[in-house]
């Protein structure tokens, strides 16, 4: 790194690290939340979202198109975020209070703020690319109000740990999808280490917890399954087709984890269900049977497989 | 323009719906899709952006949630609203390009699911047209076949109920046109979908799945056959069930098919034996029921055998399946098959559906 951007780092890379406060609560979004900071907060990060995606995903690492236009928005989020924090801006009705400002200064300086990303050790955090931290920055303003829709509607009316899970699932895979798969393929890049387990990203990784929740009441279980389900949700980008917008690489590897937890049935269904999966085995095997005492058996199986309230009667 | 943070945390709430509907648990996406369209729905956004976009499909989602709850009409009302919305216009910055396209697919198949059977054909050329791409061409070109088969199939069972055999261009007449029309469709998709899986086999599955549709609209048209008294039935529906359980095996073999839809189609090689049965309860009582034997079992299971939506069956197995009961004698069981079908449809087609009222007229002849 140059000089420069290691200053610009040090007072950077700990602000970009502010993704959620030690009060749960998401750092961007309070800021967004703000009635000063929402219109200006929202043309900043458009842009910097328009940068990012001129960040191109390429063979696993990521592309910068346009060097200069990376420069330019981090220097618009420092002022900005100076602006803010010293001229009071953040005062506004809804805005975090005075004392919890003055937390994440404290935070700040100490650098002991959370961090998107579980860091391997600070010092490697800190020597990050420029354009990374943007991708990861744009990535969590842009994802984090669907999260707080889908969540609340989780809590709202709860309902069984498969449905909660798979609208959490649903919302990560199409917030981006549906508006910037581009942006969910470089933050996949961004999260993706060749030799190691894919870093998680901390936004995914709160809102699962924050489903789970109240179905998983074990921390450690909790901790373990979401990290490895938010790991895996975002994993799924990297394996997408730049023009496909299929759920094939995420929504398998997913349920996996959720059975294996004992979350989700075997019977479910659209696609994912091994039950229906085995009907269609057992009537190729019907369609054999040796003799009647075999048949009889096979209906009797596939009669409860189907969910049906009683075996199948055999026909006359 | 990226769409605000309330509009983002809105469509939070909206992706738990889709699940909700996904997940069959129709009563908690109506309270959740009712509220959202409470606070506005989406539709305060401007034309042309990803808002708009999002509102169309949000108003097609709580559309499906009405017919499932039991406010058919209202959700009906929706869809033929949309399309209306659409027609009226085609070229305007309202929706175009890549969502259009995919969007009037949706269409088809919502519209085709409240039996606007003409409407769903209608929209599906503009999806074979507007496609971009020969995979999105044969997309579009399966779809249109399959649109087609469910309007044959409404037009064969309002001839049922006011019978014009020899008429061509009677009901009976349009619906061989359509499955034939559909078969054509379906060749080409065919075609194209060969070439794209010599390149990629992931293509697989929705190769296997518009043959199989293939042999659907073959399996109606020779139905029609039966209906009129043609010659040499006995053959073609033999070639018939053979197709039937290639496409059922190879969508066996294939992961990438959903699991029940390999039931299904083991279920129409129960339809084409229930047919033979049918064909030949008179001339050939013993091979007849051994058809039937075998075909029990597959179509009961098919029957049985919950579809995505929480539904039982399709109309067409409900109708194989209820006409073998009858036959073989079990009126009882083929008159709740029919009574449990036509109310099924009613909910998505309301009462003076073709199909509803066939299922209503059979249940009322059982046992007479």
């Amino acid at each position: 790194l140059t000089a420069s951007n290691r200053a610009l780092d040090s007072a950077e890379v700990s602000i970009f690290n502010r993704y959620l406060s030690d009060e749960k609560t998401l750092l961007w979004s309070e800021l967004a939340q703000s009635h000063q900071l929402e219109p200006e907060y929202a043309t900043l990060m458009e842009r910097i979202i328009n940068v990012s995606l001129s960040i191109v995903p390429e063979r696993g690492r990521l592309v910068v198109e346009d060097a200069d236009g990376v420069d330019q928005p981090v220097a618009v989020v420092r002022k900005a975020l100076k602006d803010g924090l010293e001229e009071g801006e953040l005062k506004g009705d809804g805005a975090p209070s005075a004392a919890t400002i003055a937390r994440w200064r404290a935070e700040a300086a100490r650098q002991e703020l959370v961090t998107p990303i579980e860091p391997p050790t600070r010092k490697k955090w800190e020597g990050w690319p420029r354009e990374r931290w943007l991708v990861a920055l744009a990535a969590e303003w842009f994802f984090v109000p669907h999260a707080q829709g889908v969540l609340a509607t989780c809590r709202y009316r709860q309902s069984t740990p498969l449905v909660d899970v798979r609208s959490a699932l649903h919302t990560i895979w199409f917030s981006f999808l549906d508006v910037y798969p581009q942006l969910g393929r470089a933050l996949a890049v961004v999260l993706h280490r060749p030799d190691d387990e894919p870093l998680v990203f901390a936004p995914f990784e709160k809102l699962l917890d924050a489903v789970l929740e109240p179905h998983v009441l074990d921390t450690a279980e909790r901790a373990e399954l979401t990290k490895a389900l938010a790991r895996t949700a975002s994993a799924g980008f990297l394996e997408m087709e730049p023009d496909q917008q299929a759920l094939r690489p995420f929504v398998r590897p997913c349920l996996k984890l959720l059975r294996e937890a004992g979350l989700a049935p075997e019977k479910v269904p659209v696609g994912e269900s091994s039950a229906e999966e085995r009907v269609s085995e057992l009537i190729y095997q019907l369609e054999t049977a040796a003799d009647d005492a075999e048949r009889q058996r096979l209906l009797l199986i596939i009669g409860r497989l189907i969910d049906h309230p009683g075996p199948l009667e055999a026909p006359s | 323009m990226i769409p605000s943070a309330d509009f983002r945390r809105r469509r939070g709430a909206y992706y738990r719906a889709q699940i909700l509907m996904r997940e069959r648990q129709f009563q908690e996406a109506r309270v959740l899709l009712d509220e959202l369209e409470q606070d506005g729905g989406f539709e305060h956004h401007k034309p042309g952006t990803v808002e708009m976009q999002l509102e169309l499909r949000f108003q097609l989602v709580l559309a499906r949630a009405l017919i499932a709850t039991g406010e058919g009409d209202r959700g009906r009302e929706i869809i033929v609203g949309l399309d209306d919305e659409l027609r009226a216009d085609a070229s305007s910055p309202l929706v175009t390009g890549t969502f259009r396209r995919r969007f009037v697919l949706d269409l088809g198949g919502r519209l085709s699911e409240i039996g606007e059977h003409e409407r769903a054909v209608d929209i599906s050329f503009e999806a074979v047209d507007a496609a971009g791409n020969e995979r999105r061409r044969a997309d579009a070109l399966a779809q249109l076949a399959i649109r087609r088969i469910a309007w044959g199939f409404e037009r064969e069972c309002s001839s049922r109920i006011a019978p014009e055999p020899a008429q061509q261009e009677g009901p009976l007449g349009i619906a061989q046109s359509l499955y034939r029309s559909a078969v054509k469709n379906a060749d080409e998709a065919i075609e194209i979908r060969s070439t794209l899986t010599a390149g990629d086999s992931s293509y697989m599955p929705q190769l296997l799945h518009i043959r199989a549709q293939r042999t659907d609209a073959l399996f109606r048209d020779a139905c029609v056959g039966l209906i009129r008294g043609e010659a040499g039935m006995e053959a073609q529906l033999r070639d018939l069930e053979a197709m039937a359980w290639e496409d059922a095996q190879e969508s066996r073999e294939h992961d990438g098919v959903l699991e029940n839809e390999r039931v299904w189609r083991f279920g129409r090689v129960g339809a084409c034996r229930a047919a033979l049965a049918r064909l030949l309860w008179q001339s050939d009582p013993e091979k007849a029921r051994r058809f039937a034997r075998r075909a029990q079992d597959l179509l009961r299971i098919s029957y049985k055998t919950r579809t995505s939506d929480g539904t039982f069956a399709s109309p067409e197995t409900s109708l194989s399946f209820g006409e073998l009961l009858t036959l073989v004698g079990r009126t009882d069981e083929a008159r709740q098959v029919f009574l449990d079908a036509a109310e099924n449809l009613r909910k998505r087609y309301g009462p003076r559906h073709g199909c509803t009222r066939l299922f209503l007229k059979l249940a009322s002849e059982c046992g007479d």
